[in-house]
């Protein structure tokens, strides 16, 4: 059976008001035991070349044992990939990162897998319906994120030929799904903070903490956004989006993992062993392990975030171009994404609707997204019914 | 008229002769000999379908020419239709030359006078006419659509002095459309020549392309269709959009030679059925029902403009202009609208595979 395994990171914060990205990569594989052979060379090729990110579930394995026994038995490697360099060890960092993405490739290659890359760019502004007038809350309930999420994975589930062909095909497909866990900070202004929190849990049951912002020395709320055990909703609902399509999938994994790399586990500031032992505890303690590909996610995410990363450049090319870089902000992703939605669950001539507005936007037709989707939408003309064109006819005097 | 007793019948040319200077003749002419032609002659024109049809066409061109296009005198010998035109005025009927004042604004060029608003002249991009007859009603249309002048390379008639060569070829080009792999048909596929047009244009098609319905080269001609519509049928990728599964097998018994639509209708369906998006103005004189109705289920077929008969021109002209107007600029409206979408289709069209 074909497996197809999505690794999901983010880049952007909500609060510095600029466009954030969703950037990720996917593991396609003929079968389960090619794509466990690329996740087992690749582990092995980073470790021998002292290239491995951070705590993946090689080091300390799902085993649901105490995290704290787990963090004292974890065996962590001389040389690593830090997560951010220091001032002026940025180039280093990226070639490293290459290195990292092309022994990623290569691993692929020798165990028949493919990899794929998707990137789409958001506004942090994103008015999404059904949230609160309450600023600091509405940050937290993280609305334009969570939402488009499902946008980015409905995008990769039904408008890339290689996996919508997995996951429609006869013979079935195992489909499994790794986002990273999220926590965010709002700022509180002359409001009580106690009451806030209270609102917080009453309201919208965020599990919130008042603390200090470490830039300001403002109060902060704070809660976790986005909770191991959301991920299979994210999912459900971008696969339930698409009723007419004949999914044929069996989910096997999804998932939030919180990624904690090495470096962040440097915690030689701290002189008590057993407080350090507990931070190390606390960071993995309520998360999975995630997979070490999915730190490589995360620095796609932030080279494409930062153009630190061309996706033109291999071996990303090869990836982003069985995938996407797309964007809503200035592209219009989101609708074009609504019009393939809408045709594919029967309604055709709003879908139609939606991209004659489109196309008339100025240079539209010469952005990545237009071309993206017209290659979803080839073949629309064929299956309209006489019922549609007629009203097409009707609707376009 | 001044004929002596005795002195024998005129003949036709001097009636002709003299009908059309009878408006600068002096004498004293019978009240009584208007009404006479009139009875004698033009109620015998138009009292048979065929004879009114040929006749309307004819007539209904140069007056509707006027209108858009400049229909004062020219210099020289008359000209066949200044003779109809004297016989129509003879007849009393009130048809003429004079331009009707239309409520189009701003459209009156010189002595053109333009049937559409420039936004929809610009959505309509291009016209071809398909009419044995088209060399007298290219006037017209083109007049009426505006593609005169700098415009005139946006309207194309299709066969010119050729017409029945063209006609004849035309259901093999078609057939080698079908077979191209394209879906929208390129005013060359009709034309069989090279145009400035490219696919967005509108077809104005006349349901009789041949004199005589019975004719040899009509007869060859539906024997052509029948071959390709039957291609159509065979085609395995075609979606033919039109037709449901009751249609379809209609269709296959119509192709096959029982029951069926009238054979002028089937050139129109079969465009229709091969470009579903091409705008196809219907343009007749036909008001038998029998011809319009198989166009019912075609989206893309429009039939609410119909040439001029003689029996209408006896109403008040004006009036018949101005309702002509009115449905002109509705057909090319849903034209209009028909090209838009096709417009929004063309870089979707999933190519099919060339045969």
């Amino acid at each position: 059976m074909k497996t197809v395994e999505i690794f999901i990171d983010e880049s952007g914060d909500i609060r510095r008001h600029r466009p954030m990205n969703i950037t990720g990569i996917a593991v396609l594989a003929p079968s389960a035991e090619a794509r466990d052979g690329f996740h087992g060379s690749y582990l092995e090729r980073l470790r021998a070349e002292g290239l491995t990110s951070g705590v993946c579930d090689a080091f300390a394995p799902n085993s649901g044992d105490d995290p704290g026994r787990i963090a004292e038995a974890v065996e962590m490697p001389d040389q690593f990939v830090v997560k951010r360099p220091g001032d002026g060890g940025w180039e280093v960092f990226w070639d490293t990162i290459h290195r990292t993405a092309w022994i990623a490739e290569e691993c692929a290659k020798a165990n028949r897998t493919d990899l794929m890359a998707f990137s789409l760019q958001f506004p942090n502004s994103t008015n999404r319906r059904w949230g609160t007038n309450d600023t600091a809350l509405n940050q937290l309930l993280d609305r334009p994120y969570s939402e488009c999420l499902k946008d980015v994975l409905e995008m990769l589930l039904f408008e890339t030929p290689r996996i919508r062909q997995a996951i429609t095909s006869g013979g079935g497909c195992s489909l499994s799904f790794d986002l990273p866990t999220r926590t965010l900070g709002a700022l509180l202004g002359n409001e009580n903070p106690d009451a806030k929190v209270a609102e917080a849990w009453t309201n919208w049951g965020l599990n919130a903490r008042l603390e200090t912002n470490r830039d300001t020395g403002q109060p902060e709320i704070v809660a976790g956004t986005l909770e191991p055990a959301d991920a299979i909703e994210i999912l459900t609902t971008a696969l339930n989006r698409r009723a007419y399509d004949s999914v044929k999938v069996t989910v096997d994994r999804a998932r939030c993992c919180k990624l904690v790399n090495w470096s962040q586990w440097d915690m030689s500031w701290v002189n008590d062993e057993r407080t350090r032992l507990k931070r190390r505890y606390w960071a993995i303690a309520n998360s999975p392990r995630p997979k070490q590909i999915h730190f490589l996610a995360d620095y796609v995410s932030n080279g494409i975030f930062n153009n630190n990363i061309q996706p033109n450049a291999d071996p990303y090319r090869f990836w982003f171009d069985r995938g996407f870089v797309l964007s809503s902000v200035d592209d219009e992703a989101d609708r074009w994404l609504s019009a393939v939605r809408a045709f594919a669950n029967g309604d055709r001539v709003e879908a139609l609707k939606v991209v004659n507005r489109l196309r008339k936007k100025p240079r539209h037709q010469q952005t990545k997204t237009y071309h993206f989707f017209r290659r979803a939408a080839q073949g629309w003309p064929e299956a309209l019914t006489a019922q549609d064109l007629k009203r097409l006819f009707v609707e376009a005097e | 008229m001044d004929q002596k007793p005795g002195a024998g019948h005129p003949s036709l040319s001097t009636i002709c002769q003299w009908i059309q200077t009878a408006g600068t003749d002096s004498r004293t002419t019978s009240p009584h000999l208007p009404e006479l032609l009139k009875a004698s002659i033009w109620n015998e024109l138009t009292s048979d379908r065929e004879q009114n049809h040929a006749l309307s066409n004819v007539l209904g061109a140069f007056l509707l020419s006027a209108q858009v296009g400049s229909g004062t005198t020219h210099p020289g010998d008359p000209w066949v239709q200044d003779y109809l035109l004297a016989l129509v005025r003879a007849c009393g009927i009130e048809a003429g030359l004079n331009q009707v004042a239309l409520q189009v604004p701003g459209r009156v060029e010189g002595r053109h006078q333009v049937w559409l608003h420039e936004s929809l002249q610009s959505d309509i991009h291009g016209a071809v006419l398909i009419d044995d007859m088209g060399d007298i009603w290219n006037r017209f249309v083109a007049g009426a659509l505006g593609f005169y002048g700098q415009n005139q390379q946006r309207f194309e008639l299709f066969g010119g002095s050729e017409f029945l060569t063209s006609i004849r070829d035309l259901p093999s080009r078609l057939t080698k459309f079908s077979n191209s792999g394209r879906r929208q048909l390129l005013a060359a596929d009709i034309l069989g020549s090279s145009s400035g047009m490219k696919e967005d244009f509108t077809l104005f098609l006349d349901l009789r392309l041949f004199a005589k319905g019975d004719s040899d080269e009509a007869k060859d001609f539906h024997r052509s269709l029948l071959v390709l519509g039957n291609h159509l049928l065979a085609q395995k990728d075609r979606h033919l959009t039109w037709l449901d599964k009751t249609a379809i097998a209609e269709f296959r018994d119509e192709l096959a030679g029982t029951g069926g639509h009238p054979c002028e209708t089937l050139l129109p369906r079969l465009i229709s059925l091969l470009d579903p998006t091409l705008p196809i103005i219907i343009f007749s004189s036909t008001h038998r029902t029998e011809l319009i109705e198989p166009f019912r289920d075609y989206g893309n077929i429009v039939t609410t403009f119909q040439k001029p008969v003689l029996s209408g021109l006896s109403s008040e002209w004006a009036r018949t202009v101005k309702e002509l107007h009115t449905d002109f600029c509705s057909a090319v409206e849903r034209a209009a609208g028909i090209l838009r979408v096709r417009e929004l289709l063309r870089p979707l069209h999933k190519l099919l595979a060339a045969a």
